[in-house]
């Protein structure tokens, strides 16, 4: 057998069992985060050692560099990792539904009603109402379209296939709607939803961090939970039914969450793409097929990308604050294809 | 009780099309039931709404008395397994992740692997002989392994009554033995119920206690082998002509179809006298 | 799924129903618009055309549009129908395998480094984008051991395609004058362009088209899988270069003409297969029409829905064409 790791205290109150190496692999992308993290925390206009950010991370003052660090980079990083790891969670989610690898958010359009509520507050509120309110409204038009698509998707149950065309088609008329939104309105608010719509992190706040976390770690242990859900449905729906599982409920409760992830993501960041497509195909090629540590892996390396994205769109190209979600894919997309080029045996 | 199972003027279709019409069928507990047909008479249907993957049109089916309708499908699953005629086995699961599945109706969120779950999902794998492939990719095995595997999940499962669709489907004869001495062996030493849509009719003699022909949407015949197949049985059901003859080894009836090529081979016979 | 237009006879009926939607179509892409024009000047400017007379000039730009609207709608339509059977999958278009976003970045290229604004020579450049998108795409999707594997190739497209838009995005965000001179071609249009420059589009969309009438009957076996298709002698893996070559001639220079138009590739195709199922000589003959019909109607709605400002023809056909997708797949896919 292989190894394993079985989690079964004596009482027997619960148990679960996981794979080994994957969980060690799990825990090696975690660190390189935290490094990736620190590096990050340095770099910048201004050069901070990454001993003085150990350092103010263990509590000793670090005297000048605590605003660096504490109001202009650290929630900027931060929400930028939420966002990724939300969007690779809710793309892994997805993909593992519908069993089609192209699925995501950004396809089946949970992101693009996002994108028109946004565009929408952009070009017609912007001045009339706070900004602040622009997250509210994105991740109520994320959660409003994908109703929209789950009930049109229902017809004695929901089918993936089905669910997955409709939202492509809904998604076509919403990034026809935001378009339109776009060319009609001044080339100001015009390229302001733009940068909107590619996604960005510019100027988050604590706020922002305080606001998506608990939406995110609710969601992501959902997710978690999802797992059992996930390897019963894999064996396809017959199966699924005969050992027992109320696909329907599940189904309906995997959409839920990976609709709050997108939602919420959608909301501070902008239009991400890209994420939410690859983080969950990254995530297979280490770590195999356990839901339970796609889930984690998933979201490290989805946070990762946007986050170092980020570093590299704020620093590399001084003066210019290049939106995170243009970089995403110029450093995620070499990256897949390398995996993809690498993996090319399996 | 000695019905494990039994349908009560169970109607079945698909839109407009009814394809099972008003069926009463009880399916003795602890026997090897298998149900023949002809191509397109509704076998497999009938198979998958008594496993509730289907739901009727009008009619109920009964689980030891109990309407299926109220119970819950996890309940159902912890006494009722099937194995559907084509599976898939996901990308890279290997032989022992897939039997685990097995275990999903007596898991909860919280116990997802107890002792007893690792003891049960190991006699599943030794007792239909895959445990030596325990890590192997499914994917990676032949054709009759693979269904091994597939009915080592079922076995996973703990349920009395096991309902399988055409397991034999595209395996060569020895694997189609192998496989059916398996149900046999499920029958004789665990008490199991088993229920198998089966198109080989020499076989389905052979291994069933109790047979169900069906056609025209409703029962033609039922009972043991000796009573149901019959040459009449054949003429009606599958409109074929036979020899009905005793299988020499388990004494069970086996058809011989007339053919074309044996009526020249009778010709010639004639013309040599 | 079952096809709703069974047999043979309904299936030609239902094309030239077709036809004639075509034609009214393009009759009326020709004469509905701001300025009414006559029907005998119309007659006229065939016989004699008069550059000085205003309406003749009406008419020449209404024509170039509506030949412009069926070439991309056409284009799209059959390459997507094209990429779909070759992938088996139905969410495979010319936009995820990358085609479009190779296409737009080398005109983004050449509006910005290159001052290029002449449409003929965009044009090659957005072809050479589309080209090279596909040839990364198939490399990628091909190497290693397995040869050509569906979900393969669909990664490398997708991530394909987000590089290229990523690239795109990078040139736009840092450069705002950029961005409102590329911003109509993102969203797709028709208008002004004259009809010389579809003309070295026109050959090119012409052979593919051939081409891909040539291999409907080899592509039907696809669909039954590799195996079967080889065991039938079909030489698949030339088939499926094949194909690709002729998805990336009809999808280049539609993006080459129009820009990014999305929806068309990717849904006309489906509600194609809702009439005629998987034949694709009739697949793609309905794709051609469809496409066109679809793109034809949609230009007139852009042209006359918010005078005097036009809707980009993109924007319109996602409008258009989603509630009619919609149903069809709420219709139409019955199986999980």
């Amino acid at each position: 057998m292989k190894k394993v790791f079985t989690l079964r205290p004596q009482s027997g109150a619960f148990s679960l069992q996981l794979p080994l190496c994957p969980i060690v692999l799990t825990l090696c992308l975690f660190l390189v985060m935290i490094v990736l993290m620190i590096v990050g925390l340095s770099l910048g206009s201004t050069w901070v050692s990454p001993l003085a950010i150990m350092q103010y991370f263990i509590g000793v003052d670090v005297g000048a560099s605590t605003f660096i660090i504490e109001s202009l980079r650290l929630p900027r990083m931060l929400v930028a990792l939420l966002a990724g790891a939300a969007l690779g969670v809710s793309g892994l989610i997805l993909q593992e539904m519908v069993r089609n690898p192209l699925a995501s958010p950004d396809i089946i359009g949970i992101t693009g009603g996002g994108a028109v509520a946004a565009v929408f507050f952009i070009t017609t509120f912007s001045g009339v109402l706070p900004m602040s309110l622009l997250p509210l409204a994105a991740m109520l038009g994320s959660a409003i379209v994908s109703v929209l698509i789950y009930a049109l998707a229902w017809k004695e149950g929901i089918s993936p296939l089905r669910l997955v065309l409709i939202g492509i088609g809904i998604n076509a008329a919403m990034s026809a709607l935001t378009t339109l939104m776009i060319i009609f309105s001044p080339i100001n608010s015009s390229s302001q939803a733009y940068v909107w719509m590619t996604g960005s992190v510019y100027g988050s706040s604590w706020t922002a961090v305080q606001q998506m976390v608990p939406w995110i770690g609710c969601a992501m242990i959902l997710a978690l939970l999802c797992a059992r859900a996930v390897h019963v449905q894999q064996l396809g729906e017959d199966v699924a039914k005969s050992l027992g599982a109320r696909i329907q409920w599940q189904r309906l409760g995997m959409i839920t969450v990976s609709v709050i992830l997108a939602g919420v993501a959608v909301a501070f960041a902008g239009g991400i793409s890209f994420v939410g497509l690859m983080a969950p195909h990254i995530a297979r090629f280490i770590i195999g097929r356990s839901f339970a540590l796609l889930v984690p892996t998933a979201a490290i390396i989805g946070g990762t990308m946007v986050f170092v994205a980020d570093v590299v769109g704020r620093t590399a190209f001084l003066p210019l604050d290049v939106p995170v979600g243009v970089l995403v894919s110029g450093i995620g997309a070499p990256f897949f294809l390398y995996l993809l080029y690498r993996n090319r045996k399996g | 009780m000695n019905d494990m199972l039994r349908t009560d003027s169970l109607t079945l279709g698909f839109k407009d099309r009814i394809v099972i019409d008003e069926l009463d069928l009880d399916i003795p507990k602890g026997k090897v039931t298998i149900l023949v047909g002809a191509n397109g008479c509704g076998k497999s249907t009938l198979l998958r709404s008594i496993a509730r993957l289907l739901k009727p049109k009008s009619g109920t089916i009964q689980l030891d008395g109990v309407d299926m309708g109220q119970l819950s499908t996890k309940e159902i699953a912890k006494r009722l397994a099937v194995l559907p005629q084509s599976t898939e086995s996901p990308e890279g699961i290997t032989v022992s992740q897939l039997v685990k599945q097995g275990r999903y109706p007596h898991q909860t969120l919280l116990k997802q692997w107890s002792v007893e779950d690792e003891k049960i999902v190991k006699e599943a794998m030794i007792s239909t002989g895959v445990f030596e492939m325990a890590d192997r990719p499914v994917t990676s095995l032949s054709g009759g392994q693979r269904q091994r595997v597939w009915i080592a999940m079922t076995l996973a499962q703990r349920t009395e009554t096991l309902l399988l669709d055409e397991p034999t489907t595209f395996l060569d004869v020895a694997h189609q033995i192998e496989i059916l001495d398996l149900c046999h062996t499920l029958n004789e030493v665990e008490g199991k119920t088993i229920v198998i849509v089966l198109h080989d009719l020499n076989l389905a003699a052979r291994y069933a206690h109790h047979m169900v022909a069906l056609k025209n949407k409703t029962i033609y015949a039922q009972g043991s082998p000796e009573e149901v197949v019959t040459t009449d049985m054949m003429k009606q059901v599958f409109a074929l002509d036979c020899e009905v003859i005793e299988d020499p080894i388990t004494l069970t009836p086996m058809t011989i179809p007339y053919s074309k090529k044996a009526a020249r081979r009778v010709e010639k016979k004639v013309f040599a006298l | 799924m079952r096809e709703r237009l069974l047999t043979t006879r309904s299936k030609l009926i239902g094309l030239i129903l077709l036809i004639l939607l075509f034609i009214l179509s393009l009759y009326m892409s020709i004469q509905v618009g701001q300025q009414h024009v006559a029907w005998h000047v119309m007659f006229d400017a065939l016989r004699e055309y008069d550059a000085t007379n205003a309406d003749h000039v009406i008419l020449y730009h209404r024509v170039s549009r509506a030949a412009s609207a069926i070439l991309i709608g056409l284009s799209l339509a059959v390459s997507g129908a094209m990429l779909q059977a070759l992938t088996r999958n139905p969410l495979a278009s010319p936009g995820v395998f990358g085609i479009n976003a190779g296409a737009l970045f080398f005109v983004v290229v050449a509006i910005s480094f290159f001052s290029i604004q002449a449409l003929t020579s965009l044009f090659w450049f957005a072809f050479a984008g589309a080209l090279l998108a596909a040839v990364l795409v198939y490399v990628l999707g091909t190497v290693g051991d397995k040869g050509f594997s569906p979900v393969r190739v669909v990664l490398a497209g997708t991530a394909i395609n987000a590089l290229f838009v990523s690239f795109t995005q990078g040139m736009l965000v840092t450069n705002e004058a950029n961005l409102d001179r590329v911003l109509l071609w993102m969203a797709g249009t028709v208008a002004n362009r004259p009809i010389e420059v579809l003309m070295p589009v026109i050959p090119i969309v012409c052979v593919a088209l051939i081409l891909a009438l040539l291999i409907a009957k080899p592509m039907n076996l696809l669909h039954t899988g590799d195996e079967i298709a080889k065991g039938l002698g079909q030489r698949v893996l030339a088939l499926k270069m094949m194909i690709i070559l002729v998805a990336v001639m009809l999808a280049g220079g539609a993006v080459a003409v129009g820009g990014m138009i999305g929806f068309v590739g990717l849904i006309v195709p489906h509600i194609a297969r809702f009439f005629v199922g998987h034949q694709h000589m009739w697949l793609i003959l309905y794709c051609v029409f469809i496409g066109a019909i679809l793109m034809l109607n949609a230009d007139v709605v852009g042209r006359i829905a918010i005078q005097p400002r036009e809707i980009p023809i993109g924007v319109v056909t996602a409008l258009i064409g989603t509630p009619f997708f919609i149903y069809i797949a709420r219709k139409g896919f019955k199986q999980s």
